[in-house]
């Protein structure tokens, strides 16, 4: 008897005990991988739902664009062609981000979850007119979604974004994908995650978004956008030649290409980067602050045009280094003055090396940092050094 | 008594417990924590500070309790200050290390379910932990020990290669300038760290099973410098991921820290791994814990510790589950902080000078 009660209370246990309590099959969810946000505009889907009864109340600010994976299962194993896509955008309008992803629970019935969310793009309209902190709560708060998201800023409708791509690919993958090349551009800013984004949003620094743009059914990364400190929204962009400059003034290039028309000839010249370095030395004499940029570069030729065939010996790859030096220097010297007397914002690090240069001098003016360091005076130094030529040791015939 | 001939263990298994006893939940926390009091990235110097301090507290427990081998502090507080205050004293460290107990589990209860059995319900995460815990502590210190050796080295392998990868998002920047604001918020950030460190009050038992009780005090000590090393790789790497400013926002900062990271190594996210390591991490420290309220019951009322442990068990789970939000499981940490520093840092040194001046004990 006692043995038989034993069993009972075994296969109790066994049965109450083991086992994943909120376990949900994969073919019943919705995997999110991308969201975009915008200024309310709403889809023609939404309308013609509204028109039929479909509304809840809300003010109408923000329309998120979820991008679902379609789960292989559930699509079957018949192919359907390369034409298939094997993902598919819903967007929902309200003021909530997060009523918005529940009211999709009333168009579909998988449910949502954010685990593999990789990116978040963020329109320009919407940036501009909306602080970050606010777009980015839910996701930085939620417990599924990981504070490894990307976030990025499109000129433009994010939307666009989350729908133009290649056949067989995923837009959000894409994105993410698309920083791995920053070995070959030097047109790629930082991938920003939410990680990294906290600090400086708490702390009201300004910082640098990536900026991707679409066109066809293609997309780019375009430069950046500028969150300000003080607002906490977007405030202006740099183009590509001035995020180039950025890249060079923060030494956070992983190699690409520099290019120059030399002055008197008008030969170009193309160098590859193979390392990058920049020092920013925050000097301060008399409660006087500037700054010394010392920027250090090796590299290779790529292209040498010239129509003399010359030996490529050490004068002369010392006279096309100094040509580049002075590219560095413009494409730098451009991206400060905009920095300082257009955007007055400091997205090049200039505040992080006083912080820890001087930490007594920063307590005094990092409040109002952004205006202040509008008006330092930066010194620029740039040093580059061409290692090899590759496998031509002449220049071209 | 309940002290059985079998029942002891050596100094390197003291030193186990030891450790599996200082690490507790507060890793997930204590980035913010110390960097909330101090608001400099220099708390890497508080953890270190935080360490010694309660070395120095501990060495004077283990100091106490080496006067009398093979006793527990429940057994002879009595000859040094009477009966009526020693059963008081008792009572009241009873009580903390039930209060512990409660706060780990409930510190644990609330981690999983918000990032990793959402759904599941409260009192089954808890329930489960309960029980094993009741099993486990009737087996005594010598299965304590056993459970201790099996957790520690694989909670450390895991949490040193978490922290190695997390190495992707760790930026050197963010931690400094080193004392850009002087000393004085490196001391404001000591005293966070009470609650995470406070060892000594193991000694308080575990000395008495020690079968070289000689070697409590290098048991203190070796154990608080390997529990240091973890949460000092926690504080730095976290602080280098997020930055002073971006710790403060984080409810678990540890954790997020683990989740900011994508590698492509047979998982790609760790967080569940770290967790469920950490998860027996904290059973350790709640066994532990709750083996030294339950013994102590079984000593100074006379009872059979088996008895004790059950009627303990409900409690523990009503201290878990009294703190009714998060801010009031946070304050509840900080006030048994607060509760360690007197009842372990300042009471301990007058007792043993009584001791001495009494010439009680060896």
């Amino acid at each position: 008897m006692k043995r038989f009660i034993l069993l009972i209370l075994s296969i109790a246990q066994i049965v109450l005990l083991t086992a994943c309590w909120s376990s949900a099959p994969i073919e019943n969810l919705n995997m999110e991988v991308a969201v975009a946000l915008d200024a309310a505009d709403e889809s023609r889907i939404e309308e013609k739902f509204e028109a039929e009864g479909g509304d809840y109340s809300k003010r109408e600010r923000i329309s998120a664009t979820y991008q679902f994976i379609v789960p292989q299962g559930a699509v079957g194993s018949k192919k359907e062609g390369a034409a298939s896509r094997n993902f598919y955008n819903m967007t929902e309008t309200g003021d909530s981000i997060f009523e918005a992803i529940r009211e999709l629970s009333l168009r579909t019935n998988r449910q949502p979850i954010g685990h593999h969310l990789k990116v978040i793009v963020i329109g320009e309209k919407l940036a501009r007119s909306t602080k970050l902190s606010e777009l980015l709560d839910f996701f930085s708060r939620d417990n599924d979604i990981r504070p490894s998201v990307l976030v990025l800023v499109s000129k433009g409708k994010a939307k666009d974004v989350l729908n133009n791509v290649l056949p067989g690919q995923t837009p959000a993958f894409v994105l993410e994908g698309i920083f791995g090349n920053r070995n070959r551009s030097l047109r790629i800013w930082d991938p920003v995650t939410i990680t990294k984004i906290v600090g400086p949003l708490h702390s009201k620094k300004s910082f640098l978004l990536q900026n991707v743009i679409a066109a066809e059914n293609e997309m780019k990364f375009a430069g950046a956008g500028i969150i300000d400190g003080e607002s906490g929204k977007l405030s202006g962009f740099l183009n590509e030649k001035e995020l180039e400059g950025v890249v060079w003034l923060t030494g956070k290039g992983k190699g690409g290409v520099l290019k120059t028309h030399k002055d008197d000839t008008g030969r170009l010249i193309t160098y590859e980067v193979k390392t990058m370095v920049s020092r920013i030395k925050a000097v301060v004499e008399d409660g006087q602050i500037s700054f010394n940029v010392k920027i250090e570069s090796k590299g290779r030729y790529a292209e040498t045009f010239s129509t003399d065939g010359d030996r490529l010996d050490t004068a002369f790859m010392r006279r096309d280094a100094v040509e580049l030096e002075k590219e560095v220097r413009e494409l730098v010297e451009a991206v400060v003055a905009k920095m300082q007397h257009e955007l007055h914002a400091d997205v090049g690090g200039f505040g992080k090396s006083l912080r820890i240069q001087h930490p007594e001098v920063w307590g005094k003016v990092k409040d109002h940092w952004d205006q202040t360091f509008s008006g330092l005076p930066v010194h620029l130094e740039v040093k580059l050094q061409i290692e090899e030529y590759g496998a031509s040791g002449t220049a071209t015939d | 008594m309940v002290t059985k001939a079998h029942d002891k263990i050596t100094t390197s298994q003291a030193t186990i417990i030891m450790v599996n006893y200082i690490l507790v939940a507060g890793i997930f926390s204590l980035p913010r924590t110390t960097v909330q009091a101090a608001g400099t990235p220099d708390v890497w110097i508080s953890i270190i500070l935080g360490a010694l301090c309660s070395m120095v507290t501990g060495v004077i427990i283990a100091r106490l309790s080496q006067r009398f081998p093979g006793q527990t502090f429940y057994q002879y507080s009595t000859s040094i200050t009477g009966k009526p205050l020693a059963v008081l004293l008792g009572l009241v460290i009873i009580g903390y290390f039930l209060a512990v107990s409660g706060y780990e589990l409930r510190t644990m209860q609330e981690v999983t379910m918000f990032f990793l059995l959402e759904g599941t319900p409260a009192w089954a995460v808890a329930g489960l932990f309960l029980w094993v815990a009741l099993y486990l502590c009737r087996g005594g210190i010598n299965a304590l020990s056993r459970l201790s050796r099996l957790v520690a080295p694989l909670a450390g392998t895991i949490f040193f290669g978490v922290c190695l990868l997390s190495l992707k998002v760790f930026d050197l920047d963010n931690l400094r300038p080193v004392l850009g604001e002087g000393l004085s918020p490196v001391w404001r950030g000591v005293k966070p760290t009470a609650l995470t460190y406070t060892a000594g009050e193991a000694l308080l038992f575990i000395v008495a099973f020690m079968d070289k009780p000689k070697r409590a005090g290098r048991v203190l000590v070796i154990g608080t410098l390997i529990s240091m090393i973890f949460y000092l790789l926690a504080v730095v790497l976290t602080i280098g991921a997020f930055s002073v400013e971006g710790v403060v926002t984080r409810t678990w900062p540890f954790i997020d820290l683990i989740r900011s990271f994508e590698v492509n190594l047979l998982f790609e996210r760790f967080e569940s791994l770290l967790l469920v390591i950490w998860i027996m991490q904290i059973f350790c420290t709640f066994c532990i814990s709750f083996y030294g309220a339950a013994l102590g019951v079984s000593q100074i009322f006379n009872l059979k510790l088996d008895h004790c442990l059950f009627l303990l068990l409900p409690v523990a789970y009503l201290i878990t589950e009294a703190p009714h939000n998060i801010n009031n499981l946070f304050a509840f940490g900080t006030g048994l902080g607060n509760v360690a520093i007197v009842l372990f840092g300042l009471i301990p040194l007058p007792l043993l000078l009584i001791a001495y001046i009494r010439r009680a004990g060896s």
